[in-house]
């Protein structure tokens, strides 16, 4: 077997198995967020904490017994930038309106839903649109840099792993009190429900593998502007051709797999990214189609009112642009970058929370009066 | 011995983007508080996110309501209500 087909099916399994784990215990990271404010106490966020926990741990391990090697900044994670924050902030504000994130969506439209599929057209749309901001957006980000460093540890100048293991203590010392509390078991009424602590040491081991065998954390969007420059290449070729944000092929990480360093960039081009992320999309919508099916739910219904969709389709606008600036998603940065302590990650974090707030404030406005 | 009440209100939330059908069946259910504490009507939400439904339900249970479910093709039909005994102390 040759090492593309190999990417490719690995992703591809990944993605299966992520697909029925975030759907049975519907596991949204939108919505970890989004409920702080909206209903002012959040049933994922101890598990969602819990999985950042066990993401450092493990990749941590797994860095020192040298099955995964990144050195930042680099393609993966670079340097800290106020447009990170806004790109966050950007995100928080979609991922509410969109009812959820860029990878919600996928295992909610692999489910059934309408609603979905329109998020994730917003979401090539947004791409799209980014790719005319972007020779402003990159002089934006080189202006408003924040440091040289591009993790906590190098900031302070301290050893990372000392670093990482008293985050850990932090967050375990959380997650504990929620468990105390009786907050980290869900209450369940129904057949089939995975509980989101389950989910989240799953989906740790998932990005584990992700990181060790395929070279890099899960991470979708950048095929999200490959589709959406795809697309827009069928009405409007010579623009596509003259966006030099769309012939730029300078992501670059090296595939234990393939024992070479890929090269990936946002055009409508086959490169190292389409093996990975394309079947790890259709991945996820496959496994919470069988996951629904099997749960005998699996349906579609077309009758949505029209705020709700117009909502979904303006939350993935946002988040489709909001991807581009950040420069990647809330997946990448929440269980890949902020396991290592990355100062980009963390500003998108941080821009989150705003974000999430202002997309509640328009939800219950507009979306759905209370 | 329960009286279960005869009025029966139907919301149907399927499809609806996440939150969107908790967010309207707090709403349902508040808008219909009256009824529903004196035991008059029962109101069914039909769902079709599973999640949805237990979040709905350990709602409608710290409000001190009852509810049932019922799998309904490819939804769940959930009834909230609250027993005419139950309001008299009976039970």
């Amino acid at each position: 077997m040759s090492s593309v087909t190999l990417i490719i099916l690995i992703s591809l399994v990944l993605g299966v198995a992520g697909g029925v784990i975030m759907h049975r215990a519907d596991f949204c990271l939108a919505g970890a967020i989004r409920d702080i404010f909206l209903f002012r106490s959040s049933p994922l966020l101890p598990s969602l904490v819990l999985l950042i926990a066990l993401n450092i741990v493990l990749i941590e391990v797994a860095r020192l017994a040298g099955w995964v090697t990144y050195d930042l900044p680099s393609s993966l994670f670079g340097l800290p930038s106020l447009t990170t924050f806004a790109g966050g902030l950007f995100f928080g504000i979609g991922m509410v309106l969109a009812g959820g994130c860029v990878v919600g969506v996928l295992y909610k439209f692999g489910a059934g839903s309408f609603a979905a599929l329109i998020a994730i057209a917003g979401m090539l749309i947004g791409s799209v649109v980014y790719v005319s901001v972007h020779p402003y957006w990159t002089v934006l980000a080189q202006q408003t840099r924040l440091s040289e460093a591009a993790t906590l540890a190098q900031l302070l100048g301290v050893n990372q792993t000392v670093l990482m293991a008293l985050v850990v203590l932090l967050l375990l010392y959380l997650v504990v009190r929620w468990h105390r509390q009786g907050l980290l078991v869900r209450p369940s009424f129904v057949g089939g429900y995975l509980q989101p602590r389950t989910a989240a040491v799953l989906l740790a081991f998932i990005t584990l593998v992700s990181f060790a065998i395929v070279g890099m954390p899960l991470g979708i969007t950048t095929s999200y502007s490959k589709a959406g420059a795809y697309f827009a290449q069928l009405f409007a070729p010579g623009w596509i051709a003259s966006q030099e944000f769309l012939q730029l092929r300078g992501f670059s990480y090296y595939s234990p797999v393939a024992e070479t360093v890929l090269n990936a960039g946002p055009g409508p081009y086959f490169d190292g990214l389409s093996l990975v992320q394309f079947p790890l999309i259709g991945g996820i919508v496959l496994g919470a189609f069988f996951s629904s099916v099997l749960m005998k739910k699996f349906t579609i219904h077309w009758k949505v009112p029209i705020i709700q969709l117009a909502a979904a389709l303006s939350g993935g606008i946002l988040m489709g642009m909001a991807s581009r600036m950040s420069p990647a998603c809330n997946v990448w940065h929440l269980l890949g970058g902020i396991p290592l302590l990355s100062l980009q990650s963390a500003l998108f974090v941080i821009g989150l929370f705003p974000g999430a707030w202002i997309g509640t404030r328009l939800l219950t406005r507009y979306v759905v009066r209370v | 011995m329960s009286a279960a009440p005869a009025n029966t209100v139907e919301v149907d939330a399927r499809g609806f983007v996440c939150p969107s059908s908790l967010l309207v069946a707090l709403r349902e259910l508040n808008n219909h508080k009256k009824e529903l504490r004196n035991g008059d009507i029962r109101v069914v939400f039909l769902i079709d996110n599973h999640e949805s439904t237990n979040r709905i339900c350990d709602a409608v249970k710290s409000m001190g309501y009852q509810f049932e479910i019922t799998e309904a093709l490819n939804c769940y039909s959930v009834a909230i209500f609250k027993n005419r005994s139950t309001k008299d102390g009976y039970i």
